[in-house]
């Protein structure tokens, strides 16, 4: 592994229904990569493929969901062809998850120095006591020095700061080299969300992580992200450096998401929202998917399915807006 | 928590006390009363009279209640005109032979249920599907059905195990003897046992595997065998616990038809002769008996469930 190699890169990842041949991808022809040390932040509505993305990375897609094209490599090495026995070695190894719900994600009846020591010893062996060890080392890392002291711990006694502080723990129980964290703090409330991500970037900036960051906040992953992929419905529409892109998005829909974000002080304007309902996997058609939705549509849009193209950032749109408004 | 134990212990007293009184009021309902039992249909007034003086049935309701009270207390179960024995006397054997019966029907079922429901719940659709259709022949067959075919095919066919009674102890001792005698019986007792605890430890089993943490637990590399043992059991085995508290009223109740069946002497077995020969003193003690059992293991259910339940023995 070289300096430049990326710790996550991903090309042509389409995913889709493994019975209905019929239904549009629902991950289409994704690309991106993420290098150590860097922050890449998925934005997107609900169903756009983010979360689908995630757990394709990890091998874990939900049943009846397969992935019918391309491909994955984790530190170089191309994770598709791997057995699922092979590749459960990499999960939690060279890779950790984060979950948006940190109370349902931790095991309720294990404590959680017993549940980092588990996954360390799994993939790196070692005698127990040592496990625990390094378990205590990495809760006081995540700023939990108060439990990380025998006796061990269950999640139910903590507060949902601390569990979350827990799921990052336990991410980063065997070093990895990158992380997913999938709407890390969707649970949490807003206080406790900066901590949060505060952590996480200082993890970033510490240990050279990859991050892939997930949510449906833009504003969050302006704040947080070096770079920021808008997905909408299973497509990469927008991709670029988090602070040119917060300022001047070329894509209408980055642009629609960023003008729905609420401002303080509130500038007197009705936030804007943005019409219609994004296409389900079974709505067809041709030309871009956001054309039915778009203020910028004219008649190619719905003629011809826009390529990505480079202008400052890289976006998928036959008419981009201009300037800064 | 001690608060909620000494809650918990009243309430069982307070089921016992019940069970006392309504049984002592189902003896006092019988028809014609214990002295036309003793003496026959034809005995003549006289006779009967005399001997309900002579037993004080002819006391004031709450005299004889609070005398019924007194005895239970001093473990005078009363005297079977029958068996010309005192039924304490009479009930040692036999329920040492039935605990015995139910202890190893039972461990056969459970774990039988804990195999069979992880399976069921952890994977493969087509495999679960069989095991419910399993379940279902299992839990609806009838005991005295499944106990007489093992008796014609292993005893009477294949004469590789005795077709019932618990052999002459004396004559032949030993484990490998009991256990002989014990095999087909406990089969027949614990196939309905076996067959409703699996399905309902596969459903919690299922439901366990839709929670984040199964995915969580996948998304750290742990493979499937560390998830179910390590993880999945450890909350799915709680409710069951309870459950296994509410079946032991199942055990008796299969343990008559069970044990009639293969002669097996055993406190069902007692139940069905004394009901058949009106033996009431007999009967009544054998109701209080699996009345008192089954509180009693619904209480250490709810105790090893407070065992098992970190978030119990913490808070």
């Amino acid at each position: 592994m070289t300096a430049d190699t990326p710790a996550l890169f991903v090309s042509g990842l389409t995913l889709g229904l493994a019975r209905d041949r019929s239904a549009r991808a629902l991950v289409e022809d994704l690309s991106f990569d993420v290098a150590p040390g860097e922050m890449l932040a998925f934005v997107g509505e609900s169903g756009s493929g983010k979360s689908l993305t995630a757990a394709a990375i990890f091998g874990l897609l939900p049943l009846g969901i397969r992935r019918m094209a391309g491909s994955i490599c984790v530190n170089g090495t191309e994770l598709t062809t791997l057995s699922d026995r092979r590749l459960r070695a990499w999960r939690g190894r060279d890779m950790g998850l984060i979950f948006q719900n940190p109370l349902t994600a931790l095991s309720p009846s294990v404590g959680i120095q017993a549940q980092i020591a588990e996954t360390y010893r799994v993939h790196k062996g070692g005698t127990r006591d040592a496990a625990r060890l390094r378990a205590r080392a990495l809760l006081t890392e995540v700023g939990l020095q108060a439990v990380a002291t025998p006796p061990d711990r269950y999640p139910h006694q903590l507060s949902g700061g601390m569990r979350q502080r827990v799921m990052i723990a336990l991410a980063l129980a065997c070093d990895p080299a990158l992380i997913i964290a999938d709407e890390p703090t969707t649970a949490l409330d807003v206080l406790i969300q900066a901590q949060i991500l505060d952590l996480i970037a200082r993890l970033q900036k510490e240990r050279g992580l990859a991050v892939v960051f997930i949510t449906h906040d833009l504003r969050l992953a302006a704040r947080y992200a070096d770079r920021i992929l808008v997905l909408y419905a299973g497509r990469a529409v927008e991709e670029g450096d988090a602070g040119t892109f917060f300022t001047a998005p070329r894509h209408p829909y980055s642009r629609a998401l960023r003008d729905a974000v609420p401002t303080i002080p509130a500038t007197g304007r009705r936030l804007a929202e943005i019409p219609g309902q994004p296409p389900g996997p079974r709505d067809l058609f041709e030309g871009c998917r956001f054309a039915p939705r778009c203020p910028n549509v004219r008649d190619d849009c719905r003629r011809t399915e826009p390529a990505m193209t480079f202008d400052g950032t890289r976006f998928a749109c036959l008419h981009p807006c201009v300037g800064t408004p | 928590m001690t608060m909620a134990l000494l809650r918990r212990l009243g309430s069982s007293l307070l089921s016992l006390a019940l069970l006392v009184t309504l049984v002592f009021f189902m003896i006092y309902a019988t028809p014609g009363g214990p002295a036309y039992s003793i003496l026959g249909v034809h005995a003549t007034p006289t006779a009967v009279a005399s001997l309900n003086r002579q037993m004080g049935l002819d006391h004031p309701i709450w005299r004889q209640y609070l005398t019924w009270w007194g005895h239970l207390l001093h473990g005078n179960l009363g005297y079977s005109f029958t068996q010309h024995a005192p039924v304490a006397d009479l009930m040692g054997s036999y329920l040492h032979n039935t605990l015995l019966l139910d202890a190893v029907a039972a461990t056969a079922a459970i774990a039988l249920a804990v195999v069979l429901g992880l399976l069921q719940g952890a994977r493969s659709r087509d495999l679960g599907r069989v095991i419910g259709a399993g379940q279902i022949i299992g839990y609806s067959l009838p005991t005295f059905f499944v106990g007489t075919i093992l008796i014609l095919v292993f005893a009477a066919d294949l004469a590789w195990l005795p077709p019932g009674g618990l052999g002459d102890t004396a004559r032949s001792p030993g484990l490998a003897s009991l256990w002989r005698h014990l095999t087909l019986p406990a089969i027949t007792l614990a196939l309905p046992l076996a067959a409703g605890l699996s399905r309902y430890f596969g459903h919690q089993v299922r439901d366990e595997y839709r929670q984040d943490y199964v995915r969580a637990a996948q998304a750290r590399g742990l493979g499937p065998l560390r998830i179910a043992c390590g993880h999945v059991l450890r909350n799915a085995v709680r409710p069951l616990v309870t459950v296994i508290g509410m079946m032991i009223p199942y055990l008796f109740v299969g343990g008559v038809l069970t044990e009639s069946v293969f002669d097996y002497p055993g406190l069902g077995w007692l139940l069905w002769r004394s009901a058949l020969e009106q033996d009431y003193p007999t009967l009544t003690a054998i109701v209080l008996l699996i009345g008192v059992l089954t509180i009693l293991g619904n209480l250490a259910a709810d105790l090893a469930n407070t065992l098992l339940d970190v978030r119990v023995r913490y808070d």
